[in-house]
């Protein structure tokens, strides 16, 4: 019992480096309709940001994510004036959009796999240090880790009170809504989408630091594992809804953690797309979702 | 020549491997369907086949066949749950199966050598049965492609709504078309068993599945030759790429870019309007010769025509509808409606004010909205809840408030498709043309013609219908309707949003269709003076209750009719 109980906390912290990627993912679902493969490559860039900002120049925690936040907010925007953009106003097809994701993937990864000549980085031990928190019954969790699952729970926390309160984080949700209305009310709405490109990217080069920070492991490659979980995790709390993503990101985490300790590493990736794919059957909204079939 | 073809003969093998791929994607999404599943359905096909040659020395056309069988299957069991998906959904679905195909093939190691890989497969596939392979799955899709089952897929893709009321079972049809990918798919991957030797889990992850996914795209979906090209630039570019070394996948990448970018619809595309246009203006041509026969009015030779045409002439009502109600949320939108349109053709009006439930009503009865209680009976069939391709089939035709058609086809194909519920032949048989299936052919376009000529649309036959008015598109919905000559037609709100000539036609036509007394309407509208004129009987709506009916000129006298609808003008 208290074996699951710490997997559960080993879990969660997973699951929060999860629930910020699937965040910034779903949120560009919610505005733009598009499945940003993109995304993945992000992470990988956050990550190679913050390997270099702490193993390279020393830089502490705190503001090596403070720098992969800036350069996934400026990559999201780049990518967006460079690809999205032009496609949006060229043709509206969500599969074009899909493939031109894939497309910045795969070239962002190659561009990776040159600057980092294939090597696998890891991270200096002293980064790890700190003696881990015993959290009484036994459980202990490392500072890293409960780092890790605080900056997830306040950044997480932190977009929903944005999208919730704010000026602008109101905006994103109308013309997530209707692209129409938001513009007849006269929001900016190409701005909008610029901004939620650099929120959700922000986020994601986040999660790409906490990521390699919770496995040890920077490669040019990384992030495309990340995207499918993450892609599970969104689908799980329901496509384009931003507490669903945080709950589904958890949700995954804990999941692969369990399966992890009783069942089998290897039963991870099977487990966790096999909930996904009976979810899509039985409830293919999500757990908190809008409607995902079409029945005519 | 030859030296040529041996340095290269692997790559060879390997590019007609992924243009089998690519044909089974195109099956797919040629009915708009995202599928990532190709990479599963390959895994299985390879598998299958490397290990039953592999352990039990099976013989090589065995094997292959073994590899379509598992690839078949294998999409059948997962095409039942995963059609009903929207797209996104069903792109994420697809994939999730092929990580979980793949994560299955590692752990159940003892069959599939696990992550280490399956190897020593004897290498028994030569390019000459890659070619005929290519050949004989393109010559297939090029019969679907050209015959109402291809027609019906790019109509799945363009507007699922106008394949529903025109009578298309569409999850048949994405059932069967997901069904063929998995075969072409199972089938590529035995013989890249057998073309590799060496099989490995991490082969047909998400990798594979978005590289058969993207020779698709950047090809151009509309046509299975988008397909073909696509697997063969994508394969041969980072090739003839080498010479870059590190910066190759860079170029590949910046390749596949540039094209999906500047080219959403993919390579093809721009040959699209021409070649149409060439083939219909051939298919016109020969349609005008007997154009004698044709302005005789339309007599069926569809043998469906009997049971759908019609006067029953046995007192069963065309549409019977009781005690129907329906609810959204908290909103009564019907309550206890109930109303009977008797046999022998007439026109029906159905007015009430906005939020009156008109609209719910129109579409319980086409079978859009299933009600919460009552029953609809479609010339004595309860089709109740049945959906709205069951009520088509039975000789129901309906447009739309806001006309809709098939956006990326031409006007004659739209047309086309009106027929559907009268032909004989189906999915599965009118690819081969049969003579059912000529005889079906035949007549759905000496049919369309007739209507294109009764609602002035003939020079806009070739024209795709997304780029007409909304007028023309209003009369495109009615030659969609009238082309099957259907027992019951819904018009909603059909005055709405056109100008009065096209008013004018509209009235014209209903009421020399009056006088055959094959068809009822029932028209729902808000232009009084036009229900007033034209119709024989009328039904009033309020609050989502039938109010009145009777004669017009009993309905205008009525007086809670005036005090509730006509309020202002009474």
């Amino acid at each position: 019992m208290r074996e699951a109980v710490q997997q559960i906390i080993n879990g969660l912290e997973a699951g929060g480096a999860i629930a910020l990627f699937a965040l910034g993912f779903t949120l560009l679902f919610g505005v733009l309709d598009i499945i940003n493969l993109a995304h993945g490559a992000t992470l990988t860039i956050g990550a190679f940001v913050g390997y270099y900002a702490i193993a390279h120049y020393g830089a502490p925690l705190i503001a090596a994510l403070a720098v992969a936040l800036v350069v996934g907010a400026i990559t999201g925007v780049v990518l967006n004036v460079v690809a999205f953009r032009p496609l949006r106003r060229r043709s509206r097809t969500e599969l074009s959009a899909l493939i031109v994701g894939l497309a910045l993937l795969l070239l962002i990864n190659s561009v990776l796999q040159i600057v980092s000549k294939t090597r696998v980085y890891t991270f200096p031990p002293e980064t790890f240090g700190g003696a881990p928190v015993r959290l009484g019954w036994g459980l202990t969790v490392g500072r890293l880790q409960l780092y890790i699952l605080v900056i997830a729970l306040l950044l997480g926390g932190g977009m929903f009170v944005f999208l919730r309160n704010t000026q602008r984080g109101r905006a994103i949700r109308v013309v997530a809504w209707r692209t129409d209305v938001a513009r007849s009310l006269g929001i900016p709405v190409e701005r909008i989408i610029s901004y939620t490109f650099a929120i959700a990217s922000a986020l994601a080069a986040v999660a790409g630091v906490l990521f390699g920070l919770a496995y040890n492991y920077v490669f040019y490659d990384m992030g495309t594992p990340y995207l499918l979980t993450g892609i599970a995790a969104v689908i799980l709390g329901g496509l384009g809804n931003v507490l669903g993503a945080v709950i589904g990101g958890l949700v995954i985490g804990v999941v692969g953690s369990l399966t992890a300790q009783y069942l089998n590493s290897d039963m991870v990736d099977i487990v966790t797309f096999s909930i996904i794919g009976i979810l899509l059957v039985l409830r293919p909204q999500g757990l908190l979702g809008r409607a995902a079939v079409r029945d005519i | 020549m030859s030296a040529w073809y041996h340095a290269h003969q692997a790559i060879i093998a390997f590019s007609l491997v992924n243009i089998l791929l690519g044909l089974g994607m195109f099956s797919a999404i040629g009915l708009g369907l995202i599928s990532l599943a190709g990479a599963g359905f390959m895994a299985a096909g390879a598998y299958a086949a490397g290990v039953t040659a592999t352990r039990y020395g099976v013989g090589y056309p065995e094997t292959l066949g073994l590899a379509m069988l598992a690839g078949g299957l294998l999409s059948a069991v997962i095409a039942l749950p995963v059609i009903r998906l929207r797209s996104h959904y069903f792109a994420i679905a697809t994939l999730a199966f092929s990580l979980v195909v793949s994560a299955i093939l590692v752990k159940w190691a003892w069959v599939s050598g696990g992550s280490v890989g399956f190897i020593a497969v004897p290498l028994r596939t030569t390019t000459r049965d890659l070619a005929i392979a290519v050949v004989g799955a393109a010559a297939l899709l090029q019969l679907i492609f050209r015959s109402e089952t291809g027609r019906v897929f790019r109509a799945i893709r363009s507007d699922e709504y106008v394949c529903a009321i025109s009578g298309v079972r569409i999850r048949y049809y994405k059932f069967l078309a997901l069904t063929l990918s998995g075969i072409l798919s199972g089938l590529a991957g035995g013989m890249y068993a057998q073309v590799l030797g060496v099989l490995q889990p991490s082969d047909f992850r998400e990798g594979r599945a978005f590289a058969i996914l993207s020779y698709a795209v950047f090809g151009g979906a509309w046509h299975w030759s988008g397909s073909v090209l696509g697997a063969l630039i994508l394969t041969w570019l980072p090739e003839y790429l080498r010479v870059f070394s590190n910066y190759r996948d860079i170029l590949t990448g910046c390749v596949l870019l540039g094209v999906v970018m500047l080219a959403p619809g993919g390579l093809v595309q721009p040959f699209r309007g021409h070649k149409l246009r060439l083939f219909l203006r051939k298919r016109r041509r020969s349609a005008t010769r007997t154009a004698p026969a044709a302005t005789e009015r339309a007599r069926g030779e569809f043998a469906r025509l009997p049971r759908h045409a019609a006067p029953n002439g046995q007192g069963i009502p065309v549409c019977e509808i009781t005690g129907i109600r329906k609810r959204f949320g908290g909103v009564h939108a019907l309550s206890d409606v109930a109303l009977t349109l008797p046999d022998g053709g007439g026109i029906y009006g159905l007015i009430g004010p906005n939020g009156s439930g008109k609209t719910t009503l129109l579409n319980v009865i086409n079978g859009f909205t299933p009600p919460d209680a009552g029953s609809v009976l479609i010339r004595g069939d309860d089709l109740t809840s049945r959906g709205a391709a069951s009520v088509a089939r039975a000789g129901v035709a309906r447009s739309f408030q806001d006309p809709r058609v098939l956006a990326e086809m031409s006007v004659f194909d739209n047309v086309l498709i009106g027929c559907h519920p009268l032909r004989i032949a189906g999915a599965l048989e009118s690819p081969f043309k049969t003579r059912r299936g000529r005889r079906d052919e035949r007549e759905a376009v000496r049919r369309a013609e007739t209507a294109l000529a009764t609602f002035g649309l003939e020079p806009f036959a070739d024209h795709d219908a997304g780029s007409l008015s909304f007028g023309q598109r209003r009369l495109v919905e009615l030659a969609r309707i009238s082309v099957s000559d259907p027992a019951l037609v819904i018009l909603d709100e059909p005055t709405s949003g056109v100008n009065p000539v096209l008013i004018q036609v509209l009235s014209d036509h209903l009421r020399e269709r009056r006088h055959s007394k094959r068809t009822a309407y029932l028209v729902a509208e808000h232009n009084i003076p036009f229900v007033m004129e034209l119709c024989d009987f009328v039904f009033v709506m309020e609050g989502g209750k039938l109010l009145a009916q009777g004669a017009p000129a009993a309905i205008q006298r009525d007086e809670r009719v005036l005090e509730a609808y006509l309020g202002a003008n009474a």
